[in-house]
């Protein structure tokens, strides 16, 4: 509870890191879809709403679209990809190297269409096949730092399983 | 499964916009709380140059041509008595989103002796509501105007006497009154004096004007006040030819462009002192990084005093408007800035010294930007609109707290759509003001 609390401190601070990122690169890594992956991958279900709504509520206040459109826009690819774990072994790099250039794509189409539903008008980034091939580069690694990183750590399934086995 | 709980709810919130944007509202101050000890960080920027002293000469200019377009005509003056011409601050929609009130910057106690009808130019309005807004509103206290489409649910919607001109025959006489919720345009003419005639009316485009109709039970109207034009809904034949369902009225002027009205009394009246007074809190900017493309956002901190900002209000170099304030919290904002890419503005454009238009011709138009080059904006109109080649532009109200008569540039036109305004943006500044309107209790 109190790394959930953590995190709705710190989800706005990812969004400010997405856009100096997105600035000072040639081309774009998209924290959102790093986010999305952890999400997917890593976290617990239980705490899977409140941290996908606190990403959403500070994407809303700095992007726009509304909190229901960006609630939807992170939490469908999360749900579409999390039961690739029971098939494929979540650890594996190639799984994430094949998830990466998807949730590219598809995060920001998503947030258009929900957007759109709600009558938001909202600006997302032109995925170029550059970034595609960015994504397999970069966005594995990034997760793999989060999903380290205080608090979401504190939220994974890794821990939970060391701490029962 | 908590996961399609959770978005099963969000779902069900994208069909509820008003209930989303309250729950916005309590969640922003949290979500900037860490975001201002980030600005706290950034660097004190070089002193910044302001733009005060021509926005207000322009902004003056642009007062007396708001006026004299919401006055009327020579002709309709000498009938209809002593007018005030009162700025819109706000404006209303019915739960069907059909835009049917005006909130006037006027204390509703301060015109005991108006008369009902409320004009704009040559074209009735509305008329002004013996209430003033409630209590529980942010504006309370502040006079309404029911406009034409206005329904109440305690009482029977206002009819007015019209006529339409008919060519050489003579004028088809009927009531004008709100049309159905589902109907395109929000009047609908009821109990013609001769239906045979009015099923002959194949195509719309005649113009509706009031009819003043002699012991009119609900009050005077003045006779010859514009109504708009009309629109003949039906069943099209074979040959073409529409047989007429519903005979609707197209509304002279929409409602979102009016900046001002004219308010109408038997007697001279004393001009009222304003129902609103505007304070300007100064604020500090800075630039927060986001992931959108072709969009800045900023944070406004007050900077001396302990002031709320209000979400709406209009970011200020002198008279001049930079950004508006889109989420708040205690003593701070984020500012998104005027011209973002993509969004839609209401805008007037006030024409300058041209061979093709009077100077001081006000038009109001809607546009949204294409394009931004430093301080070049490139809007684009959403309609095509004959413009002066050259022009001051300034706000067209729609937020309570984003008054007309903000000016944000010289313009120029490009093409027929399109047109180029000189715009400084927003840069990270401690100079800025936060223009905050309070009601005068």
């Amino acid at each position: 509870m109190i790394a959930v609390f953590v995190w709705i401190f710190v989800a706005p601070l990812l969004v400010v890191a997405d856009g100096w990122l997105a600035e000072r690169l040639p081309w774009r890594i998209d924290l959102a879809a790093v986010f999305v992956m952890v999400a997917a991958l890593e976290l617990r279900s239980r705490s899977l709403p409140m941290v996908v709504l606190a990403l959403a509520f500070a994407r809303s206040v700095l992007c726009g679209g509304g909190v229901a459109a960006q609630f939807l826009a992170l939490a469908l690819p999360v749900a579409l990809a999390r039961p690739l774990r029971v098939v494929f072994d979540e650890h594996a790099w190639v799984l994430r190297a094949f998830l990466a250039p998807a949730l590219v794509a598809v995060v920001p189409r998503a947030l258009e269409i929900f957007a759109g539903i709600s009558g938001h008008a909202v600006a997302t980034p032109r995925v170029e096949f550059v970034d595609l091939i960015v994504a397999v580069v970069t966005l594995p690694p990034m997760a793999w730092l989060l999903a380290r990183l205080p608090p979401l750590s504190v939220l994974s399934l890794r821990r939970r399983r060391r701490r029962s086995g | 499964m908590p996961l399609w709980a959770a978005m099963l709810c969000a779902l069900l919130l994208l069909t509820q916009p008003n209930l989303a944007r309250r729950i916005e509202t309590a969640i922003a101050p949290w979500v900037c709380l860490p975001l201002r000890g980030l600005v706290a960080l950034a660097p004190v920027p070089a002193a910044a140059t302001s733009a005060i002293a021509s926005g207000r000469e322009s902004s003056a200019s642009h007062r007396v041509a708001l006026a004299r377009d919401a006055e009327p005509g020579a002709n309709l003056r000498s009938s209809l008595g002593d007018s005030l011409v009162l700025a819109v601050l706000d404006r209303r929609s019915n739960r069907n989103g059909f835009l049917d009130e005006l909130i006037l910057d006027v204390r509703r106690d301060a015109l005991p002796h108006a008369m009902g009808h409320v004009t704009f130019g040559d074209s009735l309005v509305g008329f002004l509501s013996p209430r003033a807004v409630e209590a529980d509103d942010p504006l309370a206290g502040l006079a309404r105007v029911e406009l034409l489409g206005y329904r109440s649910r305690y009482r029977m919607p206002r009819r007015v006497p019209a006529q339409i001109v008919m060519g050489d025959e003579a004028p088809l006489a009927m009531l004008v009154e709100p049309s159905g919720s589902i109907d395109r345009w929000p009047l609908r003419c009821a109990l013609l004096d001769d239906p045979y005639r009015a099923a002959q009316l194949a195509a719309g485009g005649q113009s509706a004007y009031t009819s003043g109709l002699r012991e009119d039970p609900l009050g005077v109207l003045p006779a010859g006040l514009g109504l708009g034009t009309l629109r003949v809904f039906g069943y099209r034949n074979e040959g073409g030819r529409v047989l007429p369902i519903d005979l609707l009225i197209e509304p002279s002027h929409d409602p979102r462009t009016l900046d001002a009205v004219c308010v109408w009394f038997a007697t001279a009246p004393d001009a009222p002192a304003a129902g609103t007074r505007a304070r300007r809190v100064p604020v500090r900017l800075r630039r927060l990084p986001v992931p959108v493309p072709n969009a800045r956002r900023f944070l406004a901190t007050v900077a001396t005093e302990r002031a709320a900002l209000v979400a709406g209000a209009p970011v200020l170099d002198g008279d001049r408007l930079l950004g508006v304030c889109t989420e708040v919290g205690e003593r701070f904002a984020v500012v998104t800035e005027f011209g973002s890419l993509g969004e839609s503005w209401h805008l007037r454009w006030w024409a300058r010294a041209d061979s093709e238009q009077q100077e001081g011709a006000s038009v109001a138009i809607r546009a949204h930007a294409i394009a931004r080059d430093r301080d070049r904006v490139v809007f684009e109109l959403e309609s095509p609109l004959e413009l002066s080649s050259q022009a001051e532009v300034f706000t067209c109200a729609r937020s309570p707290s984003l008054p007309a008569g903000l000016w944000l540039g010289t313009a120029r036109r490009l093409s027929a759509l399109q047109f180029e305004l000189r715009h400084p943006g927003l840069v990270d500044r401690d100079d800025l003001a936060v223009r905050v309107l309070e009601v005068l209790r």
